[in-house]
């Protein structure tokens, strides 16, 4: 444990999860690096399959069989006893141990992707709720109800006190998912991580739900991963905005310099494969390709199969690594390096500037 | 939940009528009947049987009247308590079913809880640790314990009891106790030698509730509401035990219904191999003689139990899963 100076709160350095599966070793997380910023909310995007699950999974210390986290460090700043911040790396406390399952939960804790098979289909909701109190706060269970109520309060359910009888059946998805986010955010974490908490969710529950989580972040003074493949949400939502892509971090920086300003050629394609009011277009545009099986080994850069500006003889060979850009952006292409200024010109002129 | 019960006996009783109907056509289905049987088997032992002596016979069982008559007569008499007489052993059914009725339901009982109290923690323990050593050895154990007939394990234990054991492996009771009254020292003879037959054909259904248990906790353990749990920071063991194999065990429940009368049918053989005085044995000798009241009778409340063991699971069920409770009111 080492005193940490600055603001941040979670910091993950060269994460790897690894699934050790029949057909290979796939690398869901391929050294990943990122912080979190206390009370901010960093957007995590890309494809299905590109890692975003699997990283908050590690974050959680919740990876299942096949999957191990083999490397990295998860650097989670908290009080302790004696009120001094001090830093802890969840990857050395044991998965199941005491001190990881009062931080699971209590301090760190997260919301899923389909709000009604995640909770119980035969325990009320209000019981789940109270579940969660009494593991992590000194109340008696008359007390957590009370508690209970009054979160379902604060996600804007109507009637709470009838809904703690409900079960998850009874409720609509967006109710559903609301009552997620009360038992996630019942004791208070200092960190939220929302699993695309709105993809199952129609667009105006989705709205509905987005606003609520925007409203509590700033009332709690928590901090939120979001993962979303949605670009639009992360707009809405984000202070920062990490890009994955096949298990790698490949853009991050502040959410509005990579709107305005995108640098990674996945990023650019991922913008421009959105639906815009302002030009009329015939088709969307994709990113040509597929994202590879997990399983193969790709030589060089894993984007440079797709990607427009592949600068052959150096993005299939080198593997490029983050590099740092103005603004405390950070991109892991070729482009912006050396190698690129011999192949292309054009490319070259516009990395001069950094 | 009072109305769902109610509702669930009223349907009940249009099942039972044609259960009985059903179950009293089919043993009058092969030709003849017992009076035949009966005269087939004296000519075969050399004796002369007049036309005369045959009509009397079939006027003293009704066997003269169309059958549909036999069944209002007989169905008539059963609500009321008399299920007839037996040809083949000239007593009342009554009388005869009676203490093998009582001894095979508190066998199936013994059997059930066999099955479930073995089958339930091994098809756990098999989810929780799936390809393990453990796993396998019970995976391997479990279809030897399917592929073997019931009354070749019943062989194999009554030639393991006499020949190493020097005990008897036959029959429910030891022989002081036979046709002594009902004490709590034969309670405990009795006892003492149900054990065997218990787990002989409790053997079967351990091993497809074990298959069962394991597939369904398997797939409850991949539920999103699990990592729920999970994320709360539960123990893991607790956490398995109060979500996925509670939801787990609603499959099992749902399967008393269909385990009883697996289980009454299943101890016929072994009845019979083993010398139990159940209704397996009866019913078959039954069946055998076309013995008609005896075995339509037997068939009947057989049935009824299966049917009662259906309702029971389906009251638990509905008891323990709110969405089957609240299925026809279910709100969004």
């Amino acid at each position: 444990m080492t005193v940490q100076p600055n603001d941040s709160l979670l910091e993950v350095k060269d994460l790897q999860t690894h699934f050790f599966m029949a057909e290979g070793v796939a690398k869901a997380v391929d050294s990943t690096t990122f912080s979190i910023g206390r009370g901010k909310v960093l957007g995590v995007v890309g494809e299905s399959g590109c890692g975003k699950s699997v990283t908050a999974r590690s974050i959680m210390r919740m990876v299942r069989p096949p999957g191990h986290t083999v490397d990295g460090e998860i650097l989670y700043s908290r009080a302790d006893e004696t009120g001094q911040t001090t830093s802890v790396d969840l990857l050395q406390l044991p998965a199941t141990g005491a001190e990881m399952r009062s931080i699971r939960g209590g301090e760190i804790s997260m919301i899923f992707q389909e709000p009604r098979a995640s909770l119980s289909p035969v325990h009320r909701v209000g019981d789940q709720i109270t579940e969660n109190i009494l593991l992590h706060q000194p109340v008696t269970p008359s007390e957590a109800e009370l508690i209970a109520i009054d979160m379902l309060q604060q996600v804007h359910i109507p009637l709470a006190e009838q809904r703690m009888g409900a079960f998850a059946h009874q409720l609509s998805g967006g109710m559903c998912q609301r009552v997620m986010i009360a038992m996630a955010l019942s004791c208070h974490p200092n960190l939220l991580i929302a699993d695309e908490p709105t993809t199952a969710l129609d667009v105006t529950t989705e709205a509905q739900i987005l606003e609520l989580m925007q409203g509590l972040q700033a009332e709690l003074d928590m901090a939120i991963m979001f993962i979303t493949h949605d670009l639009g949400v992360v707009a809405d939502m984000a202070d920062e905005v990490a890009v994955m892509y096949l298990g790698k971090i490949v853009e991050r920086g502040a959410a509005a310099d990579i709107f305005r300003d995108p640098k990674h050629p996945y990023t650019i394609a991922l913008l421009e494969s959105l639906p815009r009011m302002d030009q009329k277009r015939d088709w969307l545009q994709t990113i040509r390709g597929v994202v590879p099986d997990p399983y193969s080994t790709l030589n060089g850069c894993p984007f440079h199969p797709r990607c427009a500006d592949s600068m052959p003889g150096v993005c299939d060979e080198i593997v490029p690594q983050p590099i740092s850009l103005e603004d405390g952006r950070e991109v892991r292409c070729l482009l912006y390096t050396e190698h690129a200024t011999q192949e292309s010109p054009q490319l070259a002129e516009e990395s001069s500037h950094q | 939940m009072r109305e769902y019960v109610l509702q669930r006996v009223l349907q009940l009783i249009p099942t039972l009528i044609l259960i009985s109907i059903v179950s009293f056509t089919i043993i009058q289905l092969p030709p003849g009947d017992y009076v035949t049987t009966y005269v087939a088997n004296l000519a075969a032992a050399g004796e002369e049987v007049s036309e005369a002596e045959i009509e009397a016979l079939e006027e003293h069982y009704g066997l003269n009247q169309p059958g549909y008559i036999q069944y209002i007569k007989w169905i008539t008499n059963f609500v009321q308590g008399d299920m007839g007489l037996s040809f083949y052993w000239d007593r009342p059914v009554n009388r005869l079913i009676g203490e093998r009725l009582m001894l095979t339901m508190i066998m199936s009982f013994f059997t059930l809880l066999f099955v479930y109290a073995m089958a339930i923690p091994i098809g756990i323990y098999s989810a929780v640790r799936q390809y393990s050593p453990t796993d396998y050895t019970f995976t391997f154990i479990g279809f030897i314990g399917l592929a073997t007939p019931n009354f070749l394990l019943a062989l194999i234990f009554m030639y393991i009891g006499i020949e190493f054991f020097d005990a008897d492996a036959g029959g429910l009771f030891s022989i002081e106790y036979l046709d002594a009254p009902w004490s709590v020292a034969k309670i405990w003879d009795m006892l003492k030698h149900m054990w065997l037959p218990v787990v002989i054909v409790g053997t079967s259904g351990t091993a497809g509730t074990i298959r069962v248990m394991r597939a369904t906790t398997l797939d409850e353990l991949g539920r999103p509401y699990v990592e729920t749990a999970r994320a709360k920071g539960l123990r893991e063991g607790p956490m398995t035990m109060k979500y996925p194999v509670r939801v787990a065990l609603n499959p099992i429940l749902s399967t008393i219904g269909w385990q009883l009368p697996q289980i009454v049918s299943g101890t016929v053989l072994v009845a019979l191999v083993l010398n139990l005085p159940t209704t397996g044995p009866l019913l078959w000798r039954a069946l055998m003689s076309q013995d008609l009241y005896l075995a339509a009778s037997m068939i009947l409340i057989l049935s009824s139990l299966t049917l009662i063991g259906t309702l029971i699971s389906d009251i638990l069920l509905a008891w323990v899963d709110p969405r089957i409770r609240y299925g026809e009111r279910g709100t969004t």
